[in-house]
């Protein structure tokens, strides 16, 4: 993105093609999360070697730590373990994908080399279409869980309503609706906008200290790193939460409202009553 | 911020919004599909063996608790039994203390009892011998003081006297020196 003996900062906010297969570009940030791709494999896969072995080096000991520790999550949010193993692929991957991903984009020849012009390497996650990618495939797999637990017309009265039978629950199945598309949208939009800004802050921080840069530098990319899991760990845990949450029971709306009237008229108004 | 203002109005400016932003749904497509093929790989390669890592460990942890609890159960029955056997020793030995006292008391009894009658069989066979010896020695007397009466006796008559023949005098001279004295 860019580099600190350079006398202007040069930030792009696509990523940029470096070469093509056909009429498919593959772009710098591509090559660095293909790279992530290959480091979560090799080390997933090490790690599943090491356990049907036997012989668990610290590496795949912290892999395999850290799976269990976000599978125990997923159990305590969806509070279901069967339903927490069929989700846990999914989540997992991502923190994984995003944690390599985030951490290679702070290696030092991303945005150093440069190919035509363009740098080679961009960080993985600093592309719109990968952070949509992995919003676009939550926001599915919500949807899946949602009709598996209420069926495709139980699913569709979340958001349906019959205006004339309940007017105010009908604008609120609106609006879930469209917190359903905010809610992908900010998804990606949150981790491309961490990371994206989190390398223009070292890339700034790296043009404003010239040649002190190996003195300033390491605390800021040691607050990246931090930064990477805190975001890795935020998606995976929104992911988890959308997940249970499409899937958690339909209220009835008709039962809760003449509830809520019955407790109402019943309580008392003053000053201890609930407004 | 103005930097990144200006950047994105530069890319803007050149198309459209999703251009700008540098979405391009072949790319989208292409990240897609990459994830999920990573997904579907991890998920059959490798995390069963990761799930099956940890439920191995929990249900060893699992087993061990249980057999840690089974052996505390197994303790406090022991030692249950251990203080009812302790119970029933020690009752068992009050009980043999108890009949082994009587039974010594038993036999001190007897004891003292032959003792006595052993104490009164000697006094009395003690008794029976001395009366016999007295006798002897009494009997031992008067053939000699009978010998002494006819030795003086024939030193005072002069004349030999039989101590067989006049034994019978002898005797009441020395009964009525007896009744006398």
């Amino acid at each position: 993105m860019l580099f600190a003996a350079e006398s202007k900062i040069h930030v792009s906010l696509p990523a940029e093609p470096i070469f093509h297969i056909g009429s498919l570009p593959i772009t710098n940030s591509m090559l660095v999360m293909l790279a992530a791709y290959a480091i979560v494999i090799a080390l997933m896969f090490k790690t599943a070697n090491a356990l049907r072995t036997g012989r668990k080096s610290r590496l795949a000991t912290a892999v395999h730590w850290m799976f269990e520790i976000l599978l125990n999550t997923i159990e305590e949010v969806t509070g279901d373990k069967e339903k927490a193993r069929r989700i846990a692929p999914l989540a997992i991957t991502m923190f994984f994908s995003v944690l390599v991903g985030y951490w290679l984009g702070l290696l030092p020849i991303v945005g150093a080399v440069k190919w035509h012009g363009h740098e080679l390497f961009r960080g993985g996650i600093t592309d719109l279409n990968f952070t949509f990618a992995l919003a676009i495939i939550t926001m599915l797999t919500v949807q899946v869980y949602a009709i598996k637990q209420h069926g495709i017309f139980g699913n569709a009265k979340r958001y349906f309503i019959n205006p004339l039978k309940d007017p105010a629950h009908s604008f609120e199945g609106i609006l879930e609706l469209i917190a359903e598309f905010s809610r992908g949208t900010a998804l990606s939009l949150r981790l491309f906008g961490n990371v994206f800004a989190g390398e223009v802050l070292i890339a700034v921080i790296a043009f404003l200290s010239q040649w002190i840069t190996p003195l300033s530098q390491p605390f800021f990319l040691a607050f990246e790193l931090f930064i990477g899991f805190i975001q890795s760990y935020v998606f995976f845990m929104l992911t988890i939460v959308f997940i249970s949450l499409g899937s958690a029971p339909v209220e009835h709306h008709k039962e809760d409202a003449e509830e809520s009237v019955s407790t109402q008229t019943k309580e008392p108004v003053g000053l201890g009553s609930k407004a | 911020m103005q930097l990144l203002f200006n950047t994105f109005a530069e890319t803007a400016s050149s198309g459209s919004l999703f251009e700008a932003l540098g979405i391009d749904v072949r790319l989208l497509v292409l990240q897609t599909i990459a994830f999920l093929l990573l997904v579907g790989a991890l998920a059959k390669w490798v995390y069963p063996v990761f799930i099956r890592a940890i439920d191995n460990r929990q249900e060893a942890l699992e087993a061990g608790m249980k057999a840690s609890q089974e052996a505390q159960k197994q303790a406090e029955k022991s030692e249950k039994a251990i203080q009812k056997e302790i119970h029933e020793a020690r009752k068992q030995a009050d009980d043999i203390l108890a009949a082994a006292r009587k039974e010594s008391n038993v036999i001190l009894a007897e004891t003292e009892e032959k003792a006595k009658r052993r104490a009164e069989n000697i006094v009395a066979e003690a008794k029976a011998e001395m009366n016999n010896q007295l006798q002897a020695a009494r009997e031992s007397l008067k053939s000699e003081t009978r010998k002494l009466v006819a030795e003086a006796t024939e030193v005072i008559i002069d004349e030999k006297i039989d101590p067989s023949k006049d034994a019978k005098l002898i005797d009441r001279a020395l009964t009525q020196a007896q009744e006398r004295g």
